[in-house]
């Protein structure tokens, strides 16, 4: 469901669909598989994404919280997950491009 | 005092939750948030008796088979009412006027929750939430933990299963009023729906947070002439015993003419209704009223009139429906004729009509500005002049109060535990508050000039020379 890249400059997420509790989970399973501290940037490319749960939000709060704001990089949203994302004033623990 | 190092992250972890349920609230469409919505109502209204009897038990208040039907009230007739509205995206477009209006949610909502309705008022702020797409932390009274929080949980696990987002729901296990007031004034709160004793509802106003609260009552009902007096009696009835006298917008005090008086006391007496002589009064009015406070006693609320007597000292028989206390005057002299939560009724009759709003008046601003008052009457000029001189949100007609004013039952006012009281009662609106108090509005006003503001010749607004009649004639001409 969710393709990962790896480089030694950066791990991306490429996500798709909805990111109901579900797939948070799945996510949550799928990135304990990398040592997330070792990528200089963890980059969750959301252009497919059409809907984010308050999990997924969750997901990222707590990596932001352990690998540092300016590791972390969310990209493509739509306009929707944009407002999402400055409810949750997500612009403060992550970088939005 | 609660330590601050428990409270402030206990709060933030609460508001987190909070306000990451309402960001993720902002992508559900109206079927969506519908389907949540009605799988709420089910599982609160199939677990209506055992919360009621669990309120019941836990608080001491009322009486059970009475909060099944507060249940009721707050699952099925709430739900009825708010299941067709429309409360995401485009709710309404008028095309001549260019105006669009546009629902959106207005984020984390905080539900104080009162003692007297500790479930039933917990569902229906969870239901009136969730319709609007608003997360909402149940504050429950520190006397009523288990129950409502036993409501809440029920609800959040039914609208889990409805795909609602994670913290949809929460609820507080321990409440202290530092916690409530951290919760209040924290920035990420976006409203509280204050229902509850004054100090409480004054507190969250002055939190800074936007706040629909409710004020107290002190709900007179005036049998007119013309009123069929034992309907009248028993429908008074009907409503001072429900849940032992616990809903804001139960009759207080009776208003009667001294023409009908004898009619009215004889038909009170033969419905178990007990007249309480000059002594019981006064003993009454002690335990009843606290003299320094003024407020009524918490140990009283929703009591029965057996035991309330026998607090007061004094026997009354076991079939006893209601206490009634013929009073001489209103005011603080006269303690029962304030609002008391409990199946005690102040009486006065009068010598005339006009007499009688005028006794109805003194009631109703004796604590109870903006609440409700209610009249028992055939002749309609009578019930508008009586209605345009009370200052109450509503006015009940030929209709048990409490469950009149709460509505749905009697009437097709929206069912709600959540009355406004106008500014009479420091609130900002006299309605029946219910989902769609909990929306932010936007409108789209596309262009549709004025023409006879276009038409005027501008010059002469800045002509200190031509009066309103003259700037009329010319904004007005041709039209």
């Amino acid at each position: 469901m969710f393709k990962y890249k790896q480089t030694p400059e950066s791990l991306t997420c490429i996500l798709q669909g909805k990111i109901d509790l579900l797939a948070s989970e799945k996510i949550t399973g799928e990135l304990e598989q990398f040592n997330l501290y070792s990528f200089p940037v963890i980059v969750f490319d959301m252009k497919d994404v059409i809907y984010v749960s308050s999990s997924f939000l969750g997901i990222i709060a707590k990596i932001s919280k352990e690998v540092g704001k300016d590791k972390i990089i969310i990209k493509n949203v739509n306009a929707v997950i944009l407002k999402v994302l400055e409810i949750v004033n997500f612009k403060e623990i992550c970088n939005i491009e | 005092m609660e330590n601050e190092e428990i409270v402030i992250p206990k709060v933030e972890e609460l508001m987190q939750f909070a306000s990451l349920a309402g960001a993720e609230f902002t992508q559900l469409n109206q079927e969506q948030t519908d389907k949540i919505v009605e799988s709420v109502f089910k599982a609160a209204y199939d677990n209506r008796i055992s919360l009621a009897k669990m309120a019941n038990e836990e608080t001491g208040i009322g009486k059970w088979e009475d909060k099944v039907i507060k249940n009721v009230v707050a699952s099925l007739l709430v739900y009825e009412d708010i299941k067709d509205l429309k409360t995401v995206g485009i709710i309404s477009e008028d095309k001549k006027l260019g105006v669009v209006e546009i629902a959106q949610p207005m984020g984390p909502v905080l539900a104080i929750i009162p003692v007297t309705n500790p479930t039933s008022t917990t569902i229906f702020k969870i239901l009136i939430s969730l319709k609007s797409r608003n997360p909402v932390i149940i504050c429950p009274s520190r006397n009523a933990i288990k129950c409502s929080s036993e409501a809440a949980r029920i609800c959040y696990e039914a609208a889990l299963e409805a795909d609602a987002p994670e913290y949809c729901i929460q609820w507080l296990d321990k409440v202290t009023r530092d916690r409530t007031h951290a919760l209040m004034s924290h920035k990420k709160l976006a409203l509280i729906l204050a229902t509850g004793g004054g100090g409480l509802v004054k507190s969250a106003y002055s939190s800074g947070t936007p706040t629909i609260g409710v004020g107290a009552g002190n709900v007179p009902v005036y049998i007119e002439k013309s009123a069929d007096v034992p309907f009248a009696v028993e429908q008074i009835l009907i409503s001072k015993t429900f849940d032992n006298g616990t809903i804001c917008s139960s009759e207080q005090a009776i208003v009667v003419e001294k023409s009908i008086e004898p009619e009215v006391e004889k038909e009170f007496k033969k419905r178990k209704a007990y007249f309480l002589n000059d002594e019981e009064i006064i003993k009454l009015s002690k335990i009843a009223i606290d003299p320094n406070s003024g407020n009524m006693n918490p140990f009283i609320v929703g009591k029965s009139p057996v035991v309330i007597a026998e607090k007061a000292d004094f026997n009354v028989p076991p079939d006893t429906s209601v206490l009634i206390a013929k009073l001489k005057g209103v005011g603080k002299e006269h303690p029962l004729s304030s609002e008391v939560l409990a199946p005690i009724l102040a009486f006065f009759a009068v010598d005339n009509f006009e007499e009688a709003i005028k006794q109805c008046i003194k009631l109703n601003y004796h604590g109870g500005v903006g609440h409700s008052a209610s009249i028992y009457s055939n002749d309609d000029e009578k019930i508008k002049y009586f209605a345009r001189n009370m200052n109450a949100g509503r006015i009940v007609v030929n209709t048990p109060s409490s469950q009149g004013a709460v509505g749905g039952i009697f009437n097709n006012i929206s069912p709600s535990l959540t009355l406004g009281c106008g500014t009479g009662g420091k609130n900002i609106t006299t309605d029946n508050v219910t989902a769609r108090h909990l929306l932010n509005i936007q409108r789209i006003t596309y262009r549709r000039t004025n023409e006879r503001f276009f038409k005027t010749d501008a010059a002469v607004f800045y002509d200190e020379n031509k009066t309103s009649e003259d700037i009329l004639k010319n904004y007005n001409k041709n039209y």
